[in-house]
This record gives C-alpha cells, structure tokens and sequence, in this order.
C-alpha cells in the first residue's frame, strides 16, 4: 500500500477514530491528543502495516493500545483508592424518557474499560465479534459476552425498564395524545 | 363396558393434562421427571431482554453518530500534512 494510500485512509478514519477515542475517555480534549498519538505512531510505523489487511481495525488497535497505556500510567499518576476521580467522570442520566447523546455517554463512562470497548466497538463501529476480538487482543467469546453485559448494565444505568421509555418525549406525547382525541 | 372404557380414557387424559399444568409452573418435569431447559422457562423474559438489547443498541449508535459528524479539530487535519511535508523535506 502506498503511502498515498494510507494517508488517505487515515484522513478518512480521522472522525471514527475521534469519536471512538471521545466514546471510551469521555473527554474531548484527552480524545484529541490520543487521535494525535495515534496518528503519529500509525505514520512512524507504516512498514509495519501489512498490505491487504485491515487499515481501519489496525488504526483501531493503535488508539485502544495508546489509551489504556495512558490509563495505567495515569493510575500510577493519579491515586484514586476511593474511586473519587471516577466519581467525577460520572454522572448519572439528568432525563427521563428523551434520551440524548449525553446521557448515552455518561452512561458509556460508567462502563468498564472492557465492556464500554467492546460495546463502542461491535455496537457503534459495526465491527464484526472476530475484528473486534483481534483489536482487543481476546477471544471472541470474551467479546460476546463483554457486549452482552454492556447492553444490560447501560439499560440499568439509563433507568430503562420498558421499550414504552424509548418512546416520544412529552412534548411530542402531549401532542399526540392531542391529535388522538381530536380524530377520537 | 364401552361407557366405562372411555370413562378410564377421560380420567387418564384430564390426569395428563392436570400434571402438564403443574409442570408449567415448576421447574422439573413431573412425567419424565427430567429437569426442565432453562430457556423453555421464560422465554418471554428473554424476548423481552433481546428486544431491550435492540434498543439500547440503537440509541448508542445515534449518539454516537452525533460524535463522527462533530468537526475535525484543525490542528488534527493538519498533521498529516505537517508529517508529509516533515518526511518530503527530509
């Protein structure tokens, strides 16, 4: 592959690999500097990218790597026995029933490092279990059932106990209700 | 004795279907006296479960969605124009 080539993949993986690298640390400017480390590895290490593979599951696997070696190096930075930092990071969901972008997100953050990694990736990326597995150096039961724990705690952590809790919100109800006894 | 034949047949039949009650609501089969699958004694719950699954997973992919269409920061765009023209000097 080119470096033309690969070039442009990396400038049209740049959104996903941001929002992938906002969706995991819950801060845009932390995000940006990983995209940024990211990118710098991905160009130093060309001649290790094989040809014919994945551009966008190695990119993947560079940002992942980079952001939990950050992790480990700001867990020996940052002591946080009481999980107080954390605590910070997370806020439980502000609304009932419209559910927005950042409730989705605070709820992602108060996933594990694993389950919010595998859900962003199989859930939002659309990588396949076995891609996914490969970025996550596991086996892709782990994947599986990482996911699968993931969906139940976000329901858990979004108050959802209901399919009635996706529905409109209230203004738009009030309206429909509206409409309906109008027709009626 | 054809009467009383067919009475034995409806007390047998109406037992059978008694115990076929009972066995819905416990957890092992009284027939066979085999313990009853799991997935076969709530499968409502695992519909629903699934279903949950689904939406959850919608709403994810919306939000995150929001995030691919958020602008690129342009220090971001730059650099790989910045490492080409690094490499291109060097």
């Amino acid at each position: 592959m080119s470096s033309q080539a690969v070039r442009q993949g990396l400038i049209s993986f740049l959104p996903n690999l941001r929002a992938f690298a906002i969706a995991l640390c819950g801060d845009a400017d932390r995000a940006d500097d990983l995209v940024q480390d990211t990118m710098l590895k991905a160009w130093n290490s060309l001649d290790t990218f094989q040809e014919g593979t994945n551009l966008r599951a190695w990119l993947f696997t560079i940002l992942r790597n980079t952001y939990f070696s950050d992790c480990r190096r700001r867990r020996r930075e940052v002591p946080d026995d009481d999980g107080e930092y954390v605590a910070q990071l997370c806020v439980p969901p502000s609304q009932h029933g419209a559910l927005d972008a950042k409730d989705m997100l605070k709820a992602l953050g108060r996933l594990t490092d694993d389950q919010r990694e595998a859900l962003i990736l199989v859930g939002a990326e659309g990588f396949a279990y076995e891609e996914a597995a490969a970025i996550c150096n596991c086996a892709v039961g782990t994947i599986k059932s990482r996911v699968n724990r993931a969906r139940h705690r976000l329901s858990e952590l979004l108050g959802i106990d209901a399919a009635q809790d996706f529905g409109p919100e209230p203004a738009t109800e009030a309206v429909l209700l509206r409409m309906a006894a109008k027709a009626g | 004795m054809q009467r009383g034949k067919a009475a034995v047949q409806h007390y047998q039949s109406a037992g059978l279907d008694m115990l076929r009650v009972l066995q819905s609501g416990m957890g092992d089969n009284i027939l066979t006296n085999k313990p009853q699958r799991k997935e076969n004694a709530a499968p409502d719950r695992c519909e629903f479960q699934e279903e949950m699954a689904g939406h959850i997973v919608d709403q994810l992919r919306r939000a995150y969605d929001a995030l691919l269409h958020e602008p690129v920061p342009d220090h971001l765009s730059r650099l790989l124009d910045d490492l080409s023209e690094a490499e291109d000097k060097s």
